[in-house]
């Protein structure tokens, strides 16, 4: 049987987390701005 | 639809079916056939997974979406990034070095045969009505507001993806799927920057969005932990992770495609390149709708702009009553017109209401639009009463009538061929990976006798063929059943925790072992069911999307107790 290995982490998983929360915090400016 | 709107829809689709048999022609292997001879380079395997998401309904109901309730729909996808992570991280790895063809053949190297056949049979049930919706969906939306044919449309639709995927298999989906993303990207840019034009001269983009956060439409997140609400930040983190990783970690139609990547790495980077679009991609399509949005506070609008509704009530008692309605959706126009460029001009401003009361101008905006809320409300109470069967939810419709009302010649043959390649590009997938599931995980492996390459080739192609008519023909069908696309999104969502947590307890619970992993998935799928059930006549709250969470989580939990105890009983019994 063959177990799952994590294969290592690399920069691109950062760069993805990274930008989705830089995302969120600009829809949090934008909604703050925007918002009525 | 003039003549230069049929020329670039017929071009358009007839361009991508054509080179997509052209492009694959020629002998193939399985894994040519099946996994697109392991030759995608990272953009295209993302490309791919993105257009497999996207199907005709995300460009006809998601602007509307927006149109109705704001931005907060984004939030959905929050989760899709940490799978993509987990994904890169786990399941890929182990996919490429097992060299599968199907998710569901780890299963049975994990676990045993009938755990890998319960998957991969609850796979084939959900896909398999899916794919007629795929294409039912938007057949109904355009041949309600076309006036075309439901039938031969979902005919059109199924037979054009049936030729290239039986053609070509994998590699002919994949093609054509990059040429279908530019299409869209393509139609929905012109469109955004249509609308954005058509604004009055002294709106700016800036300024819609002004008008829109007036009207509560720029709420982008809600930090809230209220189960009422649908959409929440954490309900997207949560939810929406364990929801994205079954659905691209364990389904067929999108495993298939990062299968067909060049090496682990490409299939892992267009995973990545999906967590990093996809995102802004679902708020881009948001945005359309709300600037579709701001565009109707300065132009007339229908009362329900579902065109059926109107039909409905032509004629019928309530015609009257619907006018007059009507009539005051008309005089709200000039007054939302006003407040909206106030709120722009001098958004500090106050103005005085009948009542005698001085609110600022943003809220009277927002008054108005509330009061357009029960108009509209009102006219679908006489919708529902002039005509039981009319859907009166008219989200779905708003993108096309304001595609086919206001944009020019040519540009809704444009935007037109958007959804419909959308629709073709997310059935080929499915078709392709249905085929490929009942030939790999069915066929192949309980055939007895050895056979060629060739022969498996065949098989595959017959049961792309065998599904794209079932495809039809659920289609076709589907306007027979009330409930069918509810009952479809219902087995998606029961089905989805529970497969997941079988994959999850192979991948991450070494202790848990064949017996006890079949047996918790059964009770985890009667519970889930009860659940659903349950949340369906209002006895419980429970969003769709914590089904997901659920399910996986009691896979591992039941699994992990039963484990134990058939471990203990096994001690006992030796001793």
């Amino acid at each position: 049987m063959i177990e799952p290995q994590k294969e290592g982490w690399s920069n691109f998983y950062t760069l993805v987390l990274v930008l989705n929360v830089v995302y969120i915090l600009v829809f949090f400016l934008l909604m703050n701005f925007y918002s009525s | 639809m003039q003549d230069i709107d049929w020329i670039v829809l017929v071009a358009t689709l007839a361009f991508i079916v054509l080179y997509g048999v052209y492009k694959t022609r020629g002998r193939k292997n399985v894994q040519d056939y099946i996994r697109g001879g392991n030759e995608s380079k990272w953009w295209t395997v993302g490309l791919s997974v993105m257009a497999t998401q996207a199907s005709a309904i995300t460009f006809l109901s998601t602007p509307g979406q927006a149109y109705n309730d704001g931005m907060g729909f984004v939030q959905f996808y929050f989760g899709l990034p940490i799978a993509m992570v987990i994904i890169c991280l786990f399941f890929i790895p182990i996919y490429h070095r097992l060299n599968v063809y199907t998710a569901y053949e780890y299963l049975e190297n994990r676990f045993d045969q009938r755990t890998r056949s319960l998957a991969s049979g609850l796979f084939l049930l959900s896909r398999g009505l899916a794919a007629g919706i795929t294409i039912f969906a938007p057949s109904i939306i355009l041949s309600a507001v076309l006036g075309w044919d439901l039938n031969t449309l979902n005919i059109i639709i199924g037979s054009l993806v049936v030729i290239y995927t039986i053609s070509g298999g994998t590699k002919a989906v994949t093609v054509t799927q990059k040429q279908q993303m530019a299409v869209i990207f393509l139609g929905m840019f012109v469109a955004f920057f249509l609308i954005i034009s058509y604004l009055p001269a002294d709106i700016n983009f800036s300024n819609a969005l002004e008008i829109a956060g007036a009207s509560n439409k720029m709420d982008i997140l809600d930090f809230s932990f209220d189960f009422d609400n649908r959409y929440t930040v954490w309900s997207g983190i949560l939810g929406g992770t364990f929801l994205m990783l079954s659905y691209f970690g364990t389904d067929q139609s999108q495993v298939q495609r990062y299968l067909s990547g060049k090496s682990m790495r490409e299939m892992q980077l267009g995973m990545i390149f999906n967590g990093i679009l996809k995102v802004p991609m679902q708020f881009f399509i948001l945005l359309v709708g709300v600037m579709v949005f701001v565009f109707y506070q300065f132009n007339p609008t229908p009362l329900n702009f579902n065109p059926a509704a109107e039909q409905a009530i032509t004629g019928s008692p309530y015609e009257k009553e619907y006018n007059l309605l009507q009539n005051e959706l008309n005089e709200l126009r000039s007054d939302k017109s006003e407040l909206s460029h106030k709120v722009v001009a001098a958004p500090e401003s106050q103005i005085m209401q009948t009542n005698g009361r001085q609110v600022p101008v943003a809220e009277a905006l927002s008054q108005i639009n509330e009061k357009e809320d029960v108009i509209r409300e009102k006219a679908r109470m006489l919708i529902n009463q002039a005509d039981k069967n009319i859907e009166t939810n008219d989200k779905d419709y708003v993108f096309i009538h304001f595609i086919l009302n206001n944009l020019p010649r040519g540009l809704i043959g444009l935007l037109l061929a958007v959804i419909l390649s959308a629709a073709m590009s997310s059935t080929a997938s499915e078709l392709n990976a249905l085929a490929a599931t009942t030939t790999v995980d069915f066929y192949r492996r309980n055939l007895d006798e050895d056979k060629d390459e060739a022969h498996f080739v065949g098989a595959t192609k017959w049961f792309t063929l065998s599904w794209g008519i079932l495809a039809i023909l659920i289609a076709c069908t589907a306007n027979l059943f009330d409930n069918l696309i509810q009952l479809v999104n219902i087995i998606g969502s029961i089905f989805y925790g529970t497969i997941l947590g079988i994959f999850m307890s192979a991948f991450f619970i070494k202790t848990i072992k064949a017996k006890a992993v079949f047996a918790s998935a059964l009770i985890t799928q009667c519970v889930v069911i009860i659940l659903f059930s349950l949340d369906y006549y209002e006895v419980i709250n429970l969003p769709y999307l914590w089904l997901n969470f659920i399910g996986c989580g009691l896979v591992i939990l039941l699994g992990l107790l039963l484990q134990s105890s058939m471990s203990a009983e096994e001690t006992q019994a030796i001793n």
